[in-house]
């Protein structure tokens, strides 16, 4: 039954792997499933570990979503925090829409709140609020993407940069729209608007929020491998190779290359959805360009293209950041001091493992026993001297 | 003449015109290939020759004048469509997917089919004529050598059964026993009744197994006739043929 399973979703380490590595595997599932009996969220160690733990979470999804473009379209992307910032703003605004006598109303500031029936206040309306903010940025990497198929390498990076200042000068001063450099609190003293999933409000004390990040992960990395080995996956593979070749064989490089980029999309307004949510405000200030760079760092420190190297990456890349921004053992750290720690870390990186902690696995499968076999008996030199005329 | 008289017109080039810039290369090229045919464009540096392939693969744009593959005009066609319709090129310097394996090369020949056992069948079948390959089958295609890569391509080409089969200078680069072995492949293609259109410098090797052969001189075609009469052409032989 179980083996049945697996062969559907396709993990692989279940379906061929022996009991060790079925351990191996399974043991860090079971730390994430089981972390609600080990941590007690009131203690300030616990909501210090929850805390880092949720945004592990959401830059886990962000990550695997930029790496779509970053790993397996090999375009360097610096414009992801626009996707970011944006699925953050449809989240938050959806929460805070309110119906009333007049119609529906968008708070303009978070110190008036029109009283009124909330328009996504139903259950799972935040679940609904999450896949529009995925489905609009997936949308937005799509008409984004139209005008950068032809570009590579810097050009396409220097585009996005652009694009994502562009974005964020927008959203840091159209204060009707975002609160501008206050922004939007979702913990209102008037009405909390925090949302709530089956009964319980989604936030760090206790633990749906968590599950909820966890389940997004699973579906996540579950949609990625599937990518990774259909046919589009392929296709992404070789116009990363060689476009000119992958046009050669009839691949269709801008089709792909926007799928690509609409999937990107998707996960990045996913995990800004998420993300105004586990901070409890939305303040776009603070989603500048700079924040793509980060969740770039955790693809790059991971190993591009390779899922399990994105996962380690992000957890090692944010854990590091967050922690360093704590109190340790009353000494506060300048928050500045975490880009420090990081290019230090990607310094070393570049030096010793260029190809990221965990590197992509190599193309292709290794061959079976009888085409060993086969190769070996055909083992004949491309023309022997002397023999050939 | 030849059989081409009433076989199937597979593509054909009708006054073409097309360079870079301000600088005319084609100047109004008509040819034809028919089915079956392995037909060849010899010409020295610089005659256009590279320009007419990638005319006809759409990089670079017709200024006047016509492509048509079996009877269609191609000039809204995007790569993959010529692709889809039966048109299937080896680009110049090869051009292969280097970090994948040569299995995998071939698989991304096959992209726009989706028969399993005729894929795998095609696979056998280019294994049977480039031995080395099935040996390599599992290597990366970036680590063989020069002819092996050339094979490679050649064979992913194939992949997609193509109804025609562009060949940019498939000798390039290569020692002489590699390039017989590739002309010798390119008989065995010829064999089997596929169409082949090669554009070349190797003049005398591409003409005597060329069942056609049209010749290009700064950008205008200047003889056209059958491999074997052009070799014996006086003025072909002593501007191409070093006699």
């Amino acid at each position: 039954m179980l083996r049945v399973l697996a062969v559907v979703l396709q993990v692989r380490w279940w379906a061929k792997g022996g009991w060790f590595k079925r351990l191996v595997h399974l043991l860090p599932i079971a730390l994430i499933l089981a972390a609600p009996l080990l941590i007690e969220p009131d203690t300030s160690l616990g909501s210090v570990a929850m805390d880092i733990m949720l945004k592990v979470g959401v830059f886990i999804i962000l990550a695997l979503g930029l790496n779509v473009v970053v790993g397996y379209l090999g375009l360097l992307e610096l414009g992801y925090v626009t996707f970011m910032a944006t699925g953050a703003l449809i989240a938050t605004l959806g929460m805070m829409t309110v119906k009333t006598g007049t119609g529906w109303v968008l708070p303009a500031h978070t110190d008036y709140l029109p009283q009124g029936e909330f328009m996504f206040d139903f259950p799972g309306g935040y679940l609904v609020l999450i896949l529009i903010a995925g489905l609009f940025c997936g949308l937005l990497g799509v008409l984004r993407g139209i005008p950068t198929l032809r570009l590579t390498g810097d050009y396409y990076a220097i585009v996005t940069l652009g694009l994502a200042e562009i974005s964020y000068l927008i959203y840091r001063n159209e204060a009707w729209l975002s609160g501008g450099a206050n922004g939007l609190r979702l913990s209102h003293p008037a009405n909390d608007l925090t949302p709530k999933l089956f009964g319980e409000t989604l936030y760090y004390d206790n633990w749906m929020l968590y599950y909820l990040v966890v389940a997004v992960i699973f579906l996540t990395i579950f949609a990625m491998f599937r990518l990774q080995q259909s046919r589009i996956g392929r296709a992404w593979a070789a116009i990363r190779i060689d476009e000119t070749a992958a046009r050669a064989c009839g691949i269709n490089v801008a089709w792909s290359k926007i799928v690509g980029f609409g999937i990107s999309g998707f996960f990045g307004g996913v995990g800004g959805a998420l993300l105004c949510v586990t901070s409890s405000t939305l303040s776009v200030n603070e989603l500048d360009v700079w924040q793509s760079i980060i969740v770039l760092c955790a693809v790059v420190l991971g190993g591009m293209g390779s899922i399990r190297g994105v996962l380690l990456g992000t957890a090692i890349l944010i854990s590091v950041g967050e922690f360093l921004r704590q109190d340790i053992g009353g000494v506060r750290v300048p928050p500045e001091a975490r880009y420090l720690v990081y290019g230090l870390m990607l310094l070393l990186l570049m030096r010793f493992r260029p190809q990221g902690l965990i590197p992509r696995a190599p193309a292709g499968h290794p061959p079976s026993a009888e085409e060993e076999e086969e190769m070996r008996r055909r083992q004949t030199p491309l023309y022997v001297l002397g023999e050939n005329p | 003449m030849s059989k081409d008289a009433k076989s199937e017109v597979v593509l054909e080039l009708d006054n073409v015109r097309s360079g870079y810039g301000r600088m005319e290369v084609l100047r109004g090229i008509s040819l034809h290939v028919c089915r079956g045919e392995v037909v060849c464009l010899i010409g020295a540096n610089g005659a256009g020759k590279s320009t007419t392939l990638n005319t006809v693969c759409g990089l670079v744009r017709v200024r006047s004048g016509e492509v048509r593959l079996f009877g269609e005009n191609t000039a809204d066609f995007t790569r993959d469509r010529l692709v889809r319709n039966g048109l299937s090129q080896v680009p110049e310097g090869r051009k292969l997917f280097s970090d994948m394996t040569v299995q995998e090369n071939l698989e991304l020949g096959a992209y726009l089919r989706k028969d399993k056992d005729g894929i795998a069948r095609d696979r056998e079948h280019v294994y049977s004529l480039f031995p080395v390959l099935r040996e390599r089958s599992h290597q990366m295609a970036g680590s063989l050598s020069g002819g092996e890569q050339q094979m490679c391509a050649i064979a992913r080409a194939l992949m997609s059964r193509p109804k025609i089969l562009l060949l940019d200078e498939p000798s390039l680069g290569l020692a002489p026993i590699l390039v017989k072995q590739i002309f010798q492949i390119l008989e065995t293609l010829k064999d089997e009744g596929r169409t082949v259109f090669l554009v070349e410098q190797n003049a005398r090797m591409a003409l005597s197994m060329a069942d056609r052969g049209y010749v290009l001189q700064t950008g205008n075609l200047v003889r056209e006739g059958p491999g074997r009469e052009l070799l014996e052409d006086e003025e072909v032989r002593k501007a191409y043929l070093g006699k």
